[in-house]
């Protein structure tokens, strides 16, 4: 319990020391509050992660140790019960916890709110881009017109005889690969000197008879920027042939940072399609919306601030059931050190598991490197097996989320259920087999 | 999951208990049970427990003895499920140690405290009744009695962790007891106690075993313990079962012969010595006057302090046993209660109930006569007297030559006087 005490401590201190002394940006309140969100919930969150994991490792452990479980086990007490009786206390303490810190973040956030903003636009940020749950869709390619696209390439490659009609399986997939990724480039890429390129978000939910904004947030890659550093576009949006409400707009903005674009609800199609048409005015750099740091995503409000605040919390309670069954497990049949060490690295995967794909996806494909080929074969596979037996938890952080004002659907809540509490039940489970099976006064010589 | 007694259970189960002792399974039986203990890599080490077989009877106090290491502990361990054996079978109550099913009737006492140090005496009794799902107010008078019993009622709200050695081991007595059980498993029950907590555990196991019909089993290496209230041993040695049997049967030396007079003069010693050299030309070996144990001593004090009420932040004296032990003893308690005062007041030596300066009591010639001319009648007498005999297993008396005993007692006119 000292442990506990000492995250709860370090919590209550440092959540409202964090709240006056975040300044975000310097200028708008509303990098400040999206600071201090972004700080204190991931804090909270890491925090609250490794309570978890060291109380059920030392809770079961300590027993173990000390023998306590000796006046337990000898009582009409399945193991079983036992440990959830462990399981269900961390859960107790973690959702009070996870509620008075959700409060008190909750609290310092709407205080922050009272603020003087800078400017209305800073006000403005602050109440429809903060304090706000929005639906976010993002730019995609066309999967049907890039597949069709591909075949056509293929097709005229081979017409031309740089393909063999009947190639080897390994080259024709290299090819087909290489002109998919070109296909998505070009597509969401806007060539410069005048050149136009539309772009459709479809499958809106949208009341397009309300006076809801929609917010485009977009940031051109670092491959090609303009020499005076600021993207000269022209953006038509809606749909002159649908009859929806058509919006010109001239945008000038600064390359390398998010830029926002805000229409009208009535600019959508009844279909829920918005149409975007974007024309490149530079004369020399493409603006492409691709790979990490580059991209476009169309943003509308679902709801309120306070429910998406307890969505989000309940992603990370989700979380924490799950870090308290492996913690568990781990010390159903490991000392405390080694369950501690084995709950986080686990812990640690799991928060790495996006990189970790990333990884595998980007490593050499098999026969590129043929020094490397156990090794990569090795990696590959161990990579590809850890990924299967530790959930991805940075899917399930909801930090991110919260900060940009974005929704914590009920749909991604439930996916979180299916990752990490059904395994954690698993987990529970394996457990308690493993817990009744072992012997609880063992000595090893 | 287990349920607490109702009490119809419980009369049910102690008259089908008495009734069907004789004839009832053992309450523990091992065969061929053997541990052995394995290093980091699975090698065999130490063989802790080597093919024992053993049983334990209902209704028993069953001793298991030996030296430090010579399995005792790891044979109880394997009995409440702690530990399995490498081979061999083992059942209580006729199931395996793991079956949930027959944690209701146990009572264990480790060889230490294992006790939440936190919690204070009473919060402990009571997290050990909820774990046995005995209602609050059943569980609530089971704490207070218990604490009573244990002498532990005025530091009730003393946590655990702050008592001493002997006083966690009374709270670990009465945790075992809280569930009332059938079978007490203690092992080294009476480490770390003082003369009065060790002569209180002897008196409530035998209190447990004779009013209530309790089967104990107890592990020690304190060989005072084992034989002043032990029916029947068990002695260890490297895991090894080295001797097995009733107590009294393997402690007697049949190649001598013991007598317990009143003071006797130098001459009349001398005159003993010739009659026994004469009759049977043998040697008095020793003539010594007895004296009286440190521990009698000992409780004495205290027992005179603690009447002065002398205050103390230690364990009190302690009660008796709580009434809620005996529910399970059902409509035969009289009976057994009349026995047990009838065995005391025979077990009670003559000389020591005497105060000193008193007219010495006649001797008991007749009886002694009777022991001696009727050895096989002495059956019934020694049963009562001892309190350590089992009805089941009758103790043949020692043989004695009649003749030089009669020339004993036919003593001079002038001795009676004295």
């Amino acid at each position: 319990m000292k442990i506990a005490l000492v995250f709860i401590i370090v919590l209550l201190v440092i959540l409202p020391a964090l709240a006056f002394t975040v300044r975000g940006d310097g200028v708008t309140l509303k990098s400040r509050i999206q600071m201090f969100l972004s700080f204190s919930l991931s804090l909270m969150q890491f925090f609250l992660s490794l309570l978890t994991i060291f109380l059920a490792c030392s809770s079961l452990s300590h027993e173990v140790r000390e023998k306590f479980i000796h006046l337990i086990a000898v009582k009409p007490i399945p193991r079983w019960q036992f440990l959830t009786g462990k399981w269900l206390g961390i859960m107790v303490l973690d959702a009070a916890l996870l509620v008075g810190c959700g409060g008190m973040i909750y609290g310092f956030a709407r205080y922050l709110k009272t603020l003087p903003p800078v400017n209305e636009l800073d006000a403005y940020g602050v109440e429809q881009e903060v304090f706000t749950a929005r639906a976010g869709v993002k730019l995609k390619p066309p999967e049907a017109e890039i597949a069709a696209g591909v075949e056509a390439a293929i097709r005229q490659l081979q017409q031309e005889g740089r393909l063999p009609v009947n190639p080897d399986p390994e080259l024709e997939q290299r090819t087909r690969e290489e002109n998919r990724r070109r296909l998505q480039t070009e597509y969401l890429t806007v060539p410069p000197a005048g050149g136009v390129r539309v772009y459709y978000f479809r499958d809106l939910l949208v009341n397009r008879e309300s006076d809801q904004v929609l917010y485009i947030r977009y940031r051109g890659a670092p491959g090609q920027v303009p020499q005076d550093e600021i993207w000269h576009t022209q953006w038509l949006v809606g749909d002159p042939e649908l009859r929806t409400r058509v919006v010109l707009l001239e945008q000038k903005d600064p390359a390398g940072r998010y830029s926002t674009v805000m229409v009208p609800a009535a600019c959508v199609s009844e279909d829920g399609t918005l149409r975007v048409a974007i024309r490149n005015l530079d004369g020399y750099a493409a603006l492409a919306f691709t790979g990490d740091e580059g991209g476009m995503e169309l943003l509308y409000q679902l709801g309120g601030f306070g429910w998406n605040f307890v969505r989000a919390l309940a992603l990370t309670y989700c979380r924490l059931v799950f870090l308290a069954a492996l913690g568990l497990l781990m010390s159903s049949f490991l000392s405390f050190p080694v369950a501690c060490m084995a709950s986080l690295l686990v812990f640690f995967i799991g928060i790495a598991s996006g990189f970790l794909t990333e990884a595998i996806e980007n490593t050499a494909p098999l026969g590129e490197s043929p020094a490397l080929g156990p090794l990569n074969l090795t990696l590959r596979m161990l990579a590809t097996g850890i990924r299967w037996v530790v959930p991805n938890l940075s899917a399930c952080d909801p930090v991110p989320a919260i900060v940009d004002g974005r929704a914590v659907g009920l749909i991604w809540l439930g996916n979180t259920v299916v990752q990490l509490v059904v395994p954690a039940f698993v987990l529970g489970v394996l457990a308690s087999v493993i817990f009744t099976k072992r012997e609880l006064a063992q000595v090893i010589v | 999951m287990s349920r607490a007694w109702t009490d119809e259970q419980r009369t049910a189960h102690s008259g089908a208990l008495k009734v069907s002792k004789q004839q009832a399974p053992p309450v523990v039986q091992t065969v061929g049970l053997t541990k052995i203990f394995r290093d980091f890599w699975y090698r065999p080490r130490v063989k802790a427990v080597d093919n024992l077989d053993l049983e334990i009877r209902p209704g028993e106090v069953f001793g298991l003895l030996g030296p430090n290491g010579s399995g005792k502990s790891t044979t109880i361990k394997i009995l409440l499920g702690l530990l399995y054996p490498t081979r061999g079978r083992v059942a209580v109550f006729g199931r395996a140690p793991t079956d949930v099913a027959i944690k209701d009737r146990i009572g264990y006492l480790p060889e230490e405290s294992y006790l939440y140090r936190f919690l204070d005496a009473r919060e402990t009794l009571d997290y050990y009744g909820r774990l046995f799902q005995l209602p609050r107010p059943d569980r609530r008078r089971r704490v207070e009695e218990l604490l009573r019993m244990v002498g532990l009622e005025r530091e009730a709200r003393r946590r655990v962790g702050e008592y001493s050695k002997g006083m966690a081991r009374r709270i670990g007595l009465a945790q075992a007891l809280i569930n009332d059980p059938d079978l007490l498993i203690l092992d080294e029950p009476t480490t770390g106690l003082d003369p009065i907590g060790t002569a209180q555990i002897k008196e409530l196991i035998v209190e447990l075993n004779r009013r209530h019909g309790k089967t104990v089993l107890l592990s020690s290496h304190l060989l005072a313990d084992v034989e002043d209230v032990c029916t029947r041993i068990c002695i260890l040695y490297g895991g090894r079962q080295q001797a097995l049997g009733n107590t009294k049967e393997l402690l007697s030396r049949r190649e001598l012969t013991q007598i317990t007079a009143e003071k006797l003069e130098p001459a009349t010693i001398e005159r003993i010595r010739s009659v026994i050299a004469e009759s049977e030309n043998k040697r008095v070996l020793s003539v010594s006057a007895p004296s009286d144990r440190l521990e009698a001593f000992f409780i004495r004090i205290v027992r005179e302090a603690e009447q002065r009420r002398q205050t103390t932040s230690g364990a009190a004296g302690g009660g008796g046993l709580p009434g809620f032990l005996g529910a399970r003893a059902g409509e035969g308690g009289d009976v057994i209660e009349s026995l047990v005062s009838a065995a005391r007041s025979a077990a009670t030596p003559a000389p020591e109930a005497a105060p000193s300066g008193a007219p010495a009591p006649q001797p008991e010639r007749a009886v002694i006569e009777q022991l001696v001319s009727r050895p096989e009648s002495a059956e019934p007498s020694s049963a009562v007297a001892d309190r350590r005999e089992t009805p089941t297993a009758p103790t043949p008396p020692p043989p004695a030559d009649p003749s030089v005993i009669e020339a004993l007692l036919a003593k001079p006119p002038d001795e009676d006087k004295g």
